[in-house]
């Protein structure tokens, strides 16, 4: 009696897992993003001095130097690595028709387009905690060390406190490309084929600015992040609300348009 | 006698400018193609407000100063390279990755045509469109300079190249779009190389990007390293990267600045030639029914 007549997300995220990796290019993009992980070290060990935004610059010591890799890593993650991963996985399954024979099962649109979101993010995520570690570890080792430091909205902090900002950024960080993974689970289902999606989710990032400077954060992740968890105003003040409305929206519209797809056409 | 004429006129296969014909048609059939060709007059009137805003910061004698006359170069450098790479990488991705890779190609093979050939065709095809856009967008950003910018009877050009007139200032901008006209030729031919090693649309694009921002990065590192090398040396390195030639270099080969006008030719011939004939390669070696 309990065989309900609906596959469980466990299952879903479980499949939807399956196809993710088996594509050749999703672990292509994973391995040229963790090429440019040691790249982003080296280029900061030779610079020794990095920026809050292209007005404040800071030099690097072995406890601060965690959050500065994602000022170059951000725009690679952004531009290549999650456009990439979403419109193969929100429309390059769907156009080329291959999703239809998974869904022959009676499966929730919904619950498909969630799934998708939780592998996604799942990938995104593991990346985005390797980077912080690989920060952390290089900063300690190959850096020059430092007993405390100065960060930009914590004040002075000791090991310990370095290492708790450091997964705060991280953790501002990844909601952002939680939420453009969602934006581009919407695209994606405006966009024909996986090109347009492409085009599309940058587009939403570039022009962004042109809609508001609130919207910078997309273009921009480390400054944004910086300005808002260092309380200097502007723009990016409301950061927290605007990515909390930005990653509901995204569900909302995400879930309506999924659920409403036609699959026949 | 004609008989003979008609036999050794076909033994080549199908001539080059059918295929041209076709492309043309085929590249017009998409929705998405209808939709860009709507894109200059818009992209135009986004520039027309965030040069108008940037404007407001700027002192009126600085060439960054937006005038009806310099209005359509300041326009330009901006979206040449977003939106036009924008546009050419969808070009690429659609008509050759995405054709080639679901098999939609077979059909036009069934005549007696090359790989090559065709390739050669399209992007002939995606640069005749890209270059209309280009046109399209000289005449749309011209008018919107004329209604809503300022027109002082002279302004300054860019890199010290003098004071130009309004008709001069026109006829400076039309060497900058035929300058912009050759870059895009060249950008378009890495484009298709990608697109033809790309294994799917999606990875085109992700290279598409990758190479455009590592035409950004390189040239921004090297920045750090200025006091190594002598000033000729330093502009010659930079301008190596064809995303800083469609920047900065188009009205620095204008201005002939240290010389860049014969080098930067050279590096938009150099990066034609080389992708052009990797491309060639890529198709010469592959068979059509991989």
């Amino acid at each position: 009696m309990n065989n309900k007549q609906t596959v469980g997300i466990g299952n879903l995220i479980r499949s939807e897992a399956q196809r993710v990796f088996k594509r050749g290019r999703t672990w292509a993009v994973i391995a040229v993003y963790l090429i440019f992980v040691p790249l982003e070290c080296l280029f900061l060990t030779m610079m020794n001095t990095s920026f809050y935004d292209p007005d404040h610059s800071v030099p690097l010591n072995s406890l601060n130097t965690a959050p500065f890799l994602l000022r170059e890593l951000s725009i690679l993650m952004n531009f290549v690595v999650i456009p990439m991963l979403a419109a193969d996985s929100f429309n390059g399954d769907v156009s080329s028709g291959a999703l239809r024979l998974a869904l022959i099962r009676p499966v929730s649109r919904v619950k498909m387009f969630l799934a998708k979101w939780a592998v996604l993010g799942a990938a995104v995520g593991a990346m985005t905690l390797f980077t912080w570690a690989a920060g952390t570890v290089f900063g300690r080792i190959f850096m020059p060390a430092a007993a405390e430091t100065t960060l930009m909205g914590a004040g002075t902090v000791g090991g310990l406190g370095a290492i708790g900002f450091g997964l705060g950024f991280y953790g501002m960080a990844f909601c952002i490309f939680l939420a453009l993974i969602g934006v581009g689970g919407i695209v994606s289902r405006l966009a024909p084929n996986p090109v347009l999606a492409y085009i599309g989710m940058l587009a939403v990032i570039v022009g962004g600015i042109y809609v508001s400077d609130g919207m910078a954060f997309l273009l921009s992740v480390s400054d944004s992040i910086f300005h808002f968890l260092g309380h200097t105003g502007g723009s990016d003040a409301y950061l927290g609300w605007i990515l909390c409305a930005l990653l509901a929206g995204c569900v909302i519209m995400g879930a309506w348009s999924w659920g409403r797809r036609e699959w026949m056409q | 006698m004609s008989l003979l004429l008609y036999e050794t006129e076909n033994s080549g296969g199908v001539p080059f400018g059918r295929l041209l014909q076709a492309e043309w048609r085929r590249l017009w059939k998409r929705r998405t193609v209808r939709l860009m060709a709507l894109a200059a007059p818009l992209m135009a009137l986004v520039s027309a407000k965030y040069l108008l805003s940037q404007n407001g910061m700027l002192h009126p004698g600085l060439p960054e100063y937006a005038t009806a006359g310099s209005m359509p170069v300041l326009a330009l450098a901006e979206m040449l390279v977003t939106a036009f790479s924008g546009m050419m990488l969808v070009l690429a991705g659609l008509t050759v990755t995405e054709e080639y890779r679901s098999g939609q190609l077979r059909m036009g093979m069934l005549r007696a045509a090359s790989l090559t050939r065709i390739m050669s065709a399209k992007w002939l095809v995606c640069l005749a469109f890209m270059w209309i856009q280009l046109a399209a967008y000289f005449v749309c950003s011209a008018v919107v300079g004329r209604i809503w910018f300022p027109n002082p009877d002279t302004y300054p050009l860019f890199y010290e190249a003098g004071q130009a007139a309004y008709a001069e200032g026109l006829l400076y901008d039309l060497g900058y779009y035929a300058l912009a006209a050759l870059v895009l030729a060249a950008l378009l031919a890495v484009f298709f190389w990608i697109a033809a090693i790309g294994r799917s649309s999606t990875v085109t694009l992700g290279l598409g990007i990758g190479f455009l921002l590592l035409s950004y990065l390189l040239p921004t590192v090297l920045t750090y390293f200025r006091p190594l090398f002598e000033t000729q040396e330093y502009v010659r390195l930079y301008f190596l990267s064809l995303l800083m030639v469609e920047w900065e270099g188009l009205a620095a080969m204008l201005a002939n600045l240290h010389g860049l006008r014969l080098w930067n030719l050279g590096v938009i011939g150099g990066y034609g030639l080389l992708f052009g004939a990797m491309t060639m390669w890529v198709w010469k070696r592959r068979d059509s029914f991989e």
